[in-house]
């Protein structure tokens, strides 16, 4: 078991965290400690730091703003990499914020949040300020709602960590532009750490590390 | 040089000294009725109290619609940052309102056209439950007695004859009591699923009529509720074209058109069902789809939009039409 970042493994190609699994995936127990696999076709995330990312400094203690939390299997996964922090996981549907309010049960640090990421002044009085700002939501304005999101809540030496889906910015486009595309758009308002082209493991993503400016 | 500001957590409305520090607070009566209020920037009696009380000029850190005079509203990050560490103390009570608002928008989230949905998918399935066990009960049975496993095409008169049966047959195997009464319990099991069927089909009639009476009266109840299936909710089938809501169920064969695999276009899709295109000629079929569908189009919006009812006016003119 190797060490990548703060609580988040690596053994034979595969990611790991410690604790107990949630979604019915593998775990592994390794002199006395439980760990949990994080598969990387599940997870941008994991992907992106199976590619090799650099910059992914999620603190035992960080407060996160999850974007686009959907059923919660990768907030459940920073939840136990961040194991005395706060996550704010925001989502829009209903239907798909109800798993998240059961994995939120059974995660104390995990808080949902059922609200339209576009309109983040609606859930100004629920989320705090936060370390990290993560987005992974399929729309075509992404980048114009990562900015609104944080010019309100990341901390001024904040990241801003942003999971490009292509396909929903432009079904037409090829990918390959349209991330450098957007990355034009970041460097507008940050400081780009680093990012990866997500194949094999996500067809067309791409994954972004950036700082505030 | 700092300056005093309100901000409003999701447990109640705080007053921050120029030292950041929490120097007055008030607990929300009702957080859910307050976060509603938040988040669409209102103002709840609490604030306007503490607003009072701060002496009418103040700084208040977030966003409302309307203004207060001697208010100036920021959104410095800054001064979220220092609120939010010193909430700190707060984080039980933070923490069980938050899954408290959680789980009211998920609860107040769930439609009346959501149960007509979900009817409608278990009516669908019970139909396939029912006619995969009558094939094997027609197998199974066919050895005791297979002229009345091949004779009677109709699932339902034929697993009912199943459980009168005790007749002969030269071709049939001597079956044991012990050996029929397994297959007879399985006919039991049929029956009681066309009768959950059938149950269904009028629960959701009686639906419709509450929730959607004009799609009910123009589609009938089987096709309007797949159509409401198929479109995800009752808003959805609304705002679809007319020349969509006629495809709706025959998409496969729509796209493989398209890509040109196919000579054939299709012109209608769940609607085949519907009697007004079962009774018409074949060469006004086409024709008859297309005027049935945009009828059911407008019956979907006055729907949704709670209008009057029109459906038999409607009703009548497609009959008009295709006479």
């Amino acid at each position: 078991m190797k060490q990548v970042f703060n609580n988040i493994f690596e053994n034979e190609g595969k990611l790991f965290t410690p604790g107990q699994a949630l979604f019915s995936e593998e775990t592994k127990k390794i002199e006395g400690r439980q760990y949990r696999e994080w598969q990387a076709t599940r997870s941008k995330l994991a992907a992106a730091i199976a590619k090799g990312i650099k910059g992914v400094e999620i603190g035992v203690d960080s407060t996160i703003l999850y974007l686009g939390a959907a059923h919660g299997y990768t907030p459940s996964f920073i939840s136990q990499i961040c194991e005395k922090g706060k996550i704010f996981a925001v989502e829009f549907a209903p239907r798909v914020a109800r798993e998240l309010v059961l994995v939120a049960e059974k995660r104390k640090n995990i808080f949902p949040i059922v609200a339209d990421a576009n309109q983040p002044a609606s859930y100004y009085h629920i989320a705090q300020a936060a370390d990290i700002v993560y987005q992974d939501i399929a729309q075509k304005n992404q980048v114009e709602i990562l900015v609104k999101n944080c010019d309100l809540f990341l901390k001024r030496n904040g990241l801003a960590m942003l999971a490009v889906k292509a396909r929903s910015i432009d079904v037409t486009e090829k990918p390959g532009k349209i991330f450098a595309d957007v990355k034009r758009q970041l460097e507008e308002r940050f400081r780009i750490i680093d990012y990866r082209n997500l194949e094999p493991m996500q067809r067309d993503h791409a994954f972004f590390v950036c700082g505030k400016r | 040089m700092a300056d005093r500001f309100i901000y409003s957590s999701c447990i109640g409305t705080f007053l921050f000294s120029e030292s950041y520090e929490i120097s007055e607070k008030i607990f929300f009566s009702d957080v859910i009725s307050a976060s509603r209020k938040l988040e669409q920037g209102e103002w709840t009696d609490e604030e306007k109290k503490l607003v009072n009380s701060a002496g009418g000029k103040i700084l208040f850190l977030g966003f409302k619609k309307e203004k207060i005079t001697g208010v100036v509203f920021t959104s410095d990050i800054k001064k979220l940052e220092a609120a939010s560490r010193q909430l700190q103390q707060h984080d039980a009570k933070i923490s069980e309102a938050i899954m408290k608002i959680a789980k009211s928008k998920v609860k107040d989230s769930v439609q009346s056209d959501e149960l007509i949905i979900q009817a409608a998918s278990s009516m669908q399935e019970l139909d396939k439950a029912a006619s995969m066990l009558s094939k094997r009960l027609r197998e199974w049975y066919g050895l005791k007695n297979p002229e009345l496993a091949s004779g009677i095409s109709d699932n339902a008169r034929f697993v009912k004859e199943v459980l009168q049966d005790s007749g002969k047959s030269e071709m049939g195997a001597e079956i044991a009591a012990e050996d029929e009464a397994e297959m007879k319990e399985l006919a039991e099991e049929v029956v009681k699923l066309l009768i959950i069927r059938a149950k269904t089909e009028k629960y959701i009639e009686k639906r419709m009529k509450d929730v959607c009476p004009n799609l009910l009266a123009v589609a009938g109840a089987a096709i309007g509720a797949k159509m409401l299936e198929s479109a995800g909710s009752l808003r959805r089938l609304a705002m679809l074209p007319a020349s969509t809501v006629q495809l709706l169920g025959a998409e496969s064969a729509m796209f493989k058109f398209l890509r040109k695999k196919s000579k054939k276009m299709p012109r209608f899709g769940i609607l085949h069902e519907h009697k007004v295109i079962a009774t018409a000629l074949e060469n006004k079929k086409g024709k008859a789809a297309r005027l049935l569908a945009d009828r059911i189009s407008i019956a979907a919006r006055v729907d949704y939009f709670k209008g009057k009812f029109v459906g038999d006016r409607l009703l009548r003119e497609i009959e008009e039409k295709t006479r």
